[in-house]
């Protein structure tokens, strides 16, 4: 397809001597939502940081398709909203010092940020609804603030995708629907392309368009529709599940361990 | 007080203490804000056991224990970035074997045990004038780095992950902020010993985050409570006929222990304001 943007190629991931993820073979397309799935350790991060460019595939290519705009650098501006309990707090900065550090790829070595660097920032933070928080410490803030904080970080890189970790992991459930939300106007009103790991399958079922599961060092990618069905979701967390379509959404209802055990 | 300072041997101490103590409380905040305050640990001494190789081959002590610090900060920041053994100890290990080998190095050197409390203790009051100019040109060096590059060691150390996703190149940062550390430690640890560059490095950085919240004040108070305790420590030195290092070291205790009050009393009438007694 003409809009591909991202392309893994026989792609091998793994640490060490230990494989992760094999012989990954998909495309991202612009414009895509992305949700990706799967119990703790199948190696959903691992996959990120391989897009992100952090980790080096051991086999195969990724490839950045440039045909429409043209990648600065090769490949796309990531924005990227890591898992917040990877910060440390001790760091005695403000959220406005935090959503400022998306701006330093662009502004460059040996340069000061400019008045147009503030600006961008503070239209992050409104677009967000934290402009009151700048000056505000982050290691004070809610989860949820923290949060919008670090979204307003990755958007401040002027992204041309957008790849969060875990971005409602231990948030309330007012915080999760409103980080949510959040995340798919971004995602429609400026067409950007996102990428969102997370293991609320109810969220991700509801949200994305493009839905990938990850297990057992395999990966299946597909639309949501097509993926979300109870045998795949069965033999991805080894529980006997239920699919029911609710007014238009797909809703999850887990059973009984195939193993038998609690 | 003036008095003691129009000493010129007073007056070369405190210049030297001085700039010293900038270098390393500003270098603290990073050492504290990393969580690696063993690494500057481990650094002071293993740049003493250079210098105590030194005297057993007769060689240059400043110019062995900097080449031996800046080695030891490139692997430490090499090895801590790989991740496959735990950074703690491998600094600890470190640490014990280079205090080992420094004494066994100076049980060996025709000066000995004398030497050996020098390199402790450092040697304040007894400055020349090259290593004013070394500690001078260092000061400009890692000053004009920090200044220029702050922006990329604070983003590198606060999240580098992140920041690799934005074309960081995090290993090389973290290189660069060990090896100005080394620096620092090893010119410094000659005049200072290495008890009080241990203390510059930690105390002042700690106090500073104690009492403030905003990152420019944490650097600059902690230089300022650096600055302040090389004044009294040498003026308390001068005046009781104490050991110059271990006066600003212990000055410099007191500045942590005043911030701690503060801070408790702070809280204390914090809490107090907020539930009036019936």
């Amino acid at each position: 397809m003409s809009n591909a943007m991202i392309e893994f190629r026989e792609v091998s991931l793994g640490y060490g001597h230990k494989d992760v993820l094999g012989s990954l073979n998909f495309t991202i397309h612009a414009g895509d939502f992305l949700g990706i799935v799967g119990p703790n350790g199948s190696g959903k991060s691992t996959l990120i940081k391989a897009l992100l460019g952090i980790l080096k595939p051991r086999q195969g290519r990724i490839i950045f398709h440039a045909s429409h705009n043209g990648f600065a650098n090769g490949k796309p501006r990531f924005g990227y909203v890591p898992q917040r309990g990877q910060l440390d707090e001790i760091y005695p900065l403000t959220v406005a010092e935090i959503v400022i550090m998306g701006r330093y790829a662009q502004i460059g070595m040996l340069r000061k940020p400019q008045r147009r660097d503030y600006e961008k920032i503070h239209e992050c933070l409104q677009h967000l609804g934290i402009e009151g928080l700048a000056g505000a410490q982050y290691a004070d803030l809610s989860g949820g603030q923290k949060q919008r904080t670090l979204i307003a970080r990755a958007l401040a890189s002027d992204p041309e995708v957008l790849v969060l970790d875990e971005p409602t992991d231990g948030l309330d459930l007012s915080s999760q629907q409103s980080i949510l939300a959040m995340i798919a106007h971004f995602h429609q009103a400026h067409n950007m392309t996102v990428i969102m790991v997370s293991h609320h399958l109810n969220e991700v079922a509801a949200l994305v368009k493009k839905l990938a599961l990850v297990q057992s060092g395999c990966m299946q990618l597909g639309a949501t529709e097509e993926i979300l069905t109870e045998t795949n979701l069965a033999e991805l967390y080894n529980i006997s599940v239920t699919v029911k379509n609710f007014d238009g959404q797909k809703i999850i209802m887990p059973g009984e361990r195939h193993d038998g055990s609690i | 007080m003036m008095e003691v300072f129009s000493l010129p041997f007073m007056q070369a101490a405190l210049i030297a203490s001085s700039i010293i103590g900038l270098l390393c409380a500003f270098l603290g905040v990073f050492v504290v804000l990393k969580r690696m305050v063993f690494l500057s640990a481990a650094l002071a001494q293993i740049s003493t056991a250079g210098m105590a190789l030194a005297f057993l081959f007769a060689l240059d002590p400043t110019w062995t224990g900097l080449i031996v610090a800046l080695l030891s900060s490139a692997l430490f920041a090499l090895a801590t970035s790989s991740g496959r053994m735990p950074r703690d100890s491998i600094l600890g290990i470190s640490y014990v074997s280079a205090f080992a080998l420094g004494i066994l190095f100076v049980s060996k050197a025709a000066q000995g045990t004398e030497e050996l409390q020098h390199l402790l203790q450092g040697n304040i009051l007894t400055i020349t004038k090259g290593q004013l100019y070394l500690l001078s040109a260092t000061l400009v060096v890692v000053g004009l780095v920090h200044y220029f590059f702050h922006k990329e060691f604070l983003f590198t150390s606060f999240d580098a992950e992140t920041a690799r996703t934005q074309g960081y190149r995090t290993t090389g940062w973290n290189l660069a902020l060990f090896l100005s550390i080394g620096a620092v430690v090893a010119i410094g640890i000659k005049i200072s010993g290495a008890l009080l560059i241990f203390a510059f490095l930690v105390i002042p950085a700690t106090a500073a985050l104690l009492l403030f919240r905003k990152l420019r004040w944490v650097f600059l108070s902690a230089m300022l409570a650096s600055l302040l305790s090389v004044i009294f420590g040498l003026y308390f030195s001068f005046h009781l006929d104490l050991p110059s290092g271990p006066s600003i070291t212990a000055t410099l205790m007191l500045v942590l222990l005043m911030t701690v009050a503060i801070k408790f009393l702070g809280r204390w009438v914090q809490m107090h304001r907020r539930q009036p007694m019936s």
